[in-house]
């Protein structure tokens, strides 16, 4: 038995594929997907995602914010953004790190502040994308 | 004489309005590339999404969230999505004809109607009629993007929260293919699952959720209703590219006839010049 792993976006269907096992970043820390789950529906940390197809045993994505279902052996992973590891420049995603991390220092720092949230929440993802770019075989 | 170059002038007119038909054509048919390309590429998102919600809306019970829980009243608000523009053939007449429709079906059951717009053709149509109107979102194809969509989405879940009104239905031109558009109207608030889902099986209640199931709802329900009208909008916006495409290729042909008849004409209105000049010779010369 295997899953069906889709990875949808609102610019398109990022990633569809049969897979054994997909381990995710959860709110409260990661957790692995096995065929047979429990329907099982929850909210997604900027994160990597990690998936075995065929030889390749940890195939790796970059996951904006978002949400999963698991439902009757289909994984459908509801993100803003999705980017496969190996399509990654991980020179791009070097300067868009510390390009974050310069905006962010300028930033007002105030919790409260909507535009910092998103600036917090940019450096998760340039963070993600280098860190999937780096392990990508 | 004058016939000639009367005629002459309808030529150079027709040919000049052909050339601006067709340059929309071109127009039209560019964005529309783009617009379809977009189109296609949400609607996955959009229909997974649906099937998630018609799931999680079918296992809770209707009190979980206001936005699942119908309501007793009926004051119903339809979100008219048309163009900002003209020139598309029935693109427009199509979707205000279907909107009177259904709401010359549909009054008898509401408690009070209020028409809202998205795209400047049904509001001028509408402002004329007996109908109340509300906010007119001005600017949702322009551009047409996530921000834009998001203020309308966000206003409009905000005044159904605040018990301004009871039902939202959108009405909108769903994109079949480049030469064809269907007017399609949805109920978008309270959500109702998808009832011909195969999906639909028992979701038990063995379903779990993370963080918890509220926060998820307040999280998933919203965007859900905001994809919707995403989606509508981009299918709208291709649509209508679709419409103004074929439609121009029709005007452009229509002038390519009328300037070969145009012409057919000329050249017989110069024949019979001539031989009405010359005959005028030749018996001017046989009076002689």
């Amino acid at each position: 038995m295997s899953l069906q792993l889709r990875i949808v976006t609102p610019t398109g269907e990022a990633l569809k594929t049969e897979t054994t096992h997909v381990t995710l970043p959860g709110l409260n820390g990661e957790f692995t997907v096995l065929s047979g789950h429990l329907p099982f529906l929850t909210a997604l940390r900027i994160g990597v995602a990690s998936y075995a197809t065929g030889k390749h045993t940890q195939n790796l994505c970059s996951l904006g914010k978002g949400f999963v279902e698991v439902f009757a052996n289909q994984v459908t992973i509801f993100v803003q953004t999705a980017e496969k590891a190996l399509d990654i420049d991980k020179k791009r995603a070097q300067d868009a790190l510390s390009r974050a991390e310069k905006a962010l220092s300028n930033s007002s720092h105030n919790p409260n502040d909507p535009s910092y949230q998103l600036l917090l929440e940019d450096r998760a993802r340039a963070k993600s994308r280098l860190l999937a770019a780096e392990k990508a075989i | 004489m004058a016939n000639l170059k009367e005629i002459r002038k309808r030529i150079t007119s027709v040919k000049n309005t052909q050339q601006i038909t067709k340059a929309m054509k071109m127009v039209a048919a560019a964005k529309l590339r783009r617009a379809q390309e977009s189109l296609m590429q949400g609607r996955p998102y959009a229909l997974q999404l649906f099937h998630t919600i018609s799931r999680l809306a079918a296992s809770v019970e209707h009190e979980a969230h206001p936005l699942l829980l119908p309501r007793a009243t009926m004051r119903v608000r339809l979100l008219v999505i048309s163009a900002d523009r003209g020139l598309c053939g029935g693109f427009n007449s199509n979707l205000i004809k279907a909107a009177e429709r259904y709401i010359a079906e549909h009054k008898s059951q509401f408690d009070s109607l209020e028409l809202v717009f998205a795209g400047r053709k049904a509001q001028e149509y509408f402002r004329r009629r007996p109908h109340k109107l509300g906010t007119y979102f001005r600017g949702a194809f322009d551009p047409l993007n996530a921000e834009n969509t998001d203020k309308i989405s966000r206003a409009l879940i905000q005044d159904y929260l605040d018990n301004k009104y009871d039902r939202l239905v959108i009405i909108y031109n769903e994109f079949k293919s480049v030469i064809s558009q269907k007017p399609m109207y949805e109920q978008l608030l309270p959500i109702v699952p998808y009832a011909e889902d195969s999906y639909l099986e028992p979701l038990a209640d063995n379903y779990l959720y993370e963080p918890s199931r509220d926060e998820l709802l307040s999280y998933l329900l919203p965007l859900h209703v905001n994809t919707q009208i995403f989606r509508a909008l981009r299918e709208s916006f291709a649509a209508e590219m679709g419409a103004r495409m074929s439609a121009m290729d029709s005007a452009t042909k229509n002038a390519g006839e009328l300037v070969e008849k145009l012409t057919l004409s000329f050249n017989r209105a110069r024949q019979a010049a001539i031989t009405t000049e010359l005959v005028e010779i030749i018996s001017g010369a046989a009076a002689l």
